[in-house]
């Protein structure tokens, strides 16, 4: 799942504590796919994720100081990667407009049962939703912020969360309904096998 | 059924997402390094600080030898005004008493004697005061009449220093005492040679002289001008330092000069004594200048500064015989090259961040200007003329060994693996005269050190 590393976590972080680069770029390599994981969840770009990713590689390594040896590192990086996300996504909803947030493209994958989705098939679930609706779906769904807290990271209201999760997670089905209509349909026909 | 897919889409997506492998994470760091560049910039940091380093000695320098520049600019134009004086001398027969005949005959000599460690400027200048025949034998006419004693010259002089009480103390000279015109400190000396003048009566008349020299010497714009330079080197702060450039700026001080602002330059060395103490030693510029606007300085080594300054001894730079000379100005700017030595003392050795430290100066000086403005004075009391700039210059005359105390303290700061900047405050306290006019001056500031130190491999 990560990369092995000749230190530990804790002799890892120390070190990067201490401002070594070369543990830093380890510490990178380490959790590097994990941060690209939490990131590509909110945005559709690859490129913006990177970006994301690695600005949030920065404040842990500016601020690690601050990080406690009894803390885990890992929920403590998807903090700092979300709330970067975050920031990064306030600041493109302001060169949106509405119907820009509100159309979602209808993607087409070869949806299987639930258990067999891949990191490729959800991606593309998620790219269909709209950006707040694919925000408070990872924050509230995955991440467990509530909706007040999303209410004020995302500067909407409580009530206007839950209609947005609630939006998301109905658009989520549709698409699965309809993929695994196509999917049967094309099955019968012997497309996927 | 609706809330178990759900359920289940999000475990699915947690799952997936928390094994998520992604294969770019080198792109991904080459990326960051773009970003995040303070590591690697350590090296490039280092030579900028350098560059700034020896930016700072270059410009200290610099600066330092414009100031000579433009010292040596004044001078010449100085010396037009002069003649001008000496036009005036001449015409104004009646208000001037004039030396006599043998006098008149030694004036010239006596330039031309003043050669050694006189400037060629000065010799000029000294030239153009030298009284001519006519004058000359006005004055013996006037003496003859009996149109003025010297005691009456002396009394005319207290009543004319009436109605100027701001001026400074007078001067009279005279070539007969061996050809030297003596100047006196404002409100101190006074001299006087004349054949036909008692001792009694030039008591007297220097006692009324003192009791009516003004107080406040500083309002008239001649002036002896002397400059000086020191400067000091300081420590560092970095357990394995080698080596430290600084950079300071500071006030010079000394009894009855301006404060005036300096600057220097430098590098120093520590070596290791034990466990909190570090030998610093190394060479630095510094320029040091002073300024007595109340006439020559007041302690008793720049009165013996005073009558060191060639000009007004052997060359009579102009100064008229048998005429009375205030000081206004007195300037000395010395270029110093400093060699301290001194004991550092880290208060906290693991942590080598702050010290105390002290020691001594020793040091000679690259170049030494001393200067003065004047103003000339008939016995009688009526104004003659008056001349800038008077100046002297020395180099390399005098080495002072151990004649400063130095004292500091100094914070660090760590810029990087290598480096670190230090701020020093400092005082130089003058233990005795410096420079070959023996002045006593110290200096107060604040030293900006860059401490270098072996790279960690």
């Amino acid at each position: 799942m990560f990369k092995k590393t000749a230190v530990s976590e804790e002799e890892l972080i120390q070190r990067c504590k201490e401002g070594n680069l070369r543990h830093q770029e380890k510490l990178y390599m380490h959790f590097y796919s994990y941060a690209m994981g939490v990131g590509l969840r909110y945005l559709n770009d690859r490129n913006d994720v990177l970006e994301v990713v690695n600005d949030s590689f920065i404040k842990v390594f500016k601020s690690i100081g601050s990080f406690k040896n009894e803390q885990n590192f890992k929920p403590w990086l998807r903090k700092i990667v979300v709330n970067t996300t975050l920031d990064r996504i306030r600041k493109d909803l302001k060169h949106q407009n509405q119907s820009d947030l509100e159309a979602a493209e209808h993607v087409s994958f070869a949806p299987q049962a639930i258990a067999h989705l891949n990191s490729q098939d959800i991606l593309k679930l998620l790219d269909a939703l709209p950006y707040v609706q694919r925000t408070v779906f990872n924050m509230y769904e995955i991440d467990g912020y509530n909706h007040d807290e999303i209410g004020g990271l995302l500067q909407i209201s409580a009530s206007s969360s839950r209609v947005n999760l609630s939006r998301a997670k109905e658009k989520l089905r549709e698409a699965l309904r309809f993929e695994q209509s196509e999917y049967e349909k094309n099955d019968r026909s012997g497309t996927y096998r | 059924m609706k809330k178990m897919t759900d359920r289940e889409l999000t475990d699915k997506i947690s799952q997936v997402f928390d094994n998520f492998e992604d294969p770019t994470a080198e792109q991904g760091w080459q990326e960051l390094r773009k970003k995040y560049p303070e590591s690697d910039t350590k090296p490039v940091l280092l030579w900028w600080s350098a560059a700034a380093a020896v930016l700072v000695v270059l410009g200290g320098l610099w600066f330092m030898t414009r100031d000579t520049n433009l010292a040596d600019q004044s001078i010449a134009d100085k010396k037009s005004p002069s003649e001008i004086e000496k036009e005036k001398v001449v015409s104004d027969d009646s208000a001037i008493v004039k030396s006599d005949e043998t006098n008149a005959n030694t004036a010239a000599p006596a330039s031309q004697k003043s050669g050694s460690g006189i400037s060629s400027e000065s010799l000029k200048s000294s030239s153009t005061y030298v009284i001519d025949e006519t004058s000359i034998k006005k004055n013996r006419e006037s003496r003859n009449q009996g149109t003025l004693s010297p005691v009456q010259s002396f009394e005319k002089t207290a009543q004319i220093d009436l109605s100027r009480s701001n001026k400074p103390a007078i001067v009279i000279t005279d070539n007969s005492l061996d050809n030297n015109p003596v100047v006196a400190l404002p409100a101190a000396t006074l001299s006087v040679s004349n054949s036909e003048v008692s001792r009694d009566s030039i008591i007297e008349a220097t006692g009324r002289m003192l009791a009516l020299a003004p107080q406040n010497l500083s309002q008239d714009s001649h002036t002896h001008r002397v400059e000086e330079t020191p400067y000091h080197s300081r420590t560092s702060s970095t357990k394995n330092q080698l080596f430290s450039v600084f950079a300071g700026s500071y006030f010079n001080y000394s009894l009855g000069s301006e404060t005036k602002l300096n600057f220097g330059a430098g590098f120093t060395s520590d070596i290791n004594l034990g466990n909190n103490l570090r030998l610093t030693t190394g060479l630095a510029l510094a320029k040091n200048t002073l300024t007595y606007n109340n006439g020559v300085p007041s302690s008793r080594s720049a009165q013996r500064a005073y009558d060191a300054v060639p000009s007004f001894g052997l060359n009579n730079g102009g100064l008229l015989n048998n005429s009375l000379t205030t000081v206004t100005k007195y300037n000395a700017s010395l270029l110093a090259l400093d060699i301290p030595v001194n004991v550092k003392y880290l208060i906290i050795p693991r942590d080598n961040k702050l010290y105390l430290l002290a020691g001594f100066s020793s040091g000679t000086y690259l170049t030494e200007t001393y200067s003065l403005d004047y103003r000339n004075y008939s016995p009688a009391g009526a104004y003659i003329n008056q001349g800038q700039g008077i100046e002297v210059k020395n180099q390399l005359q005098a080495f002072d060994l151990a004649r400063t105390l130095n004292i500091s303290f100094g914070y660090s700061a760590n810029l990087g693996k290598t480096q670190n900047i230090t701020i020093e405050p400092f005082l130089k306290y003058p233990l005795g005269g410096l420079g070959s006019e023996d002045l006593r001056f110290g200096s107060t500031g604040i030293n900006l050190k860059l401490n270098f130190s072996k790279f960690k491999k």
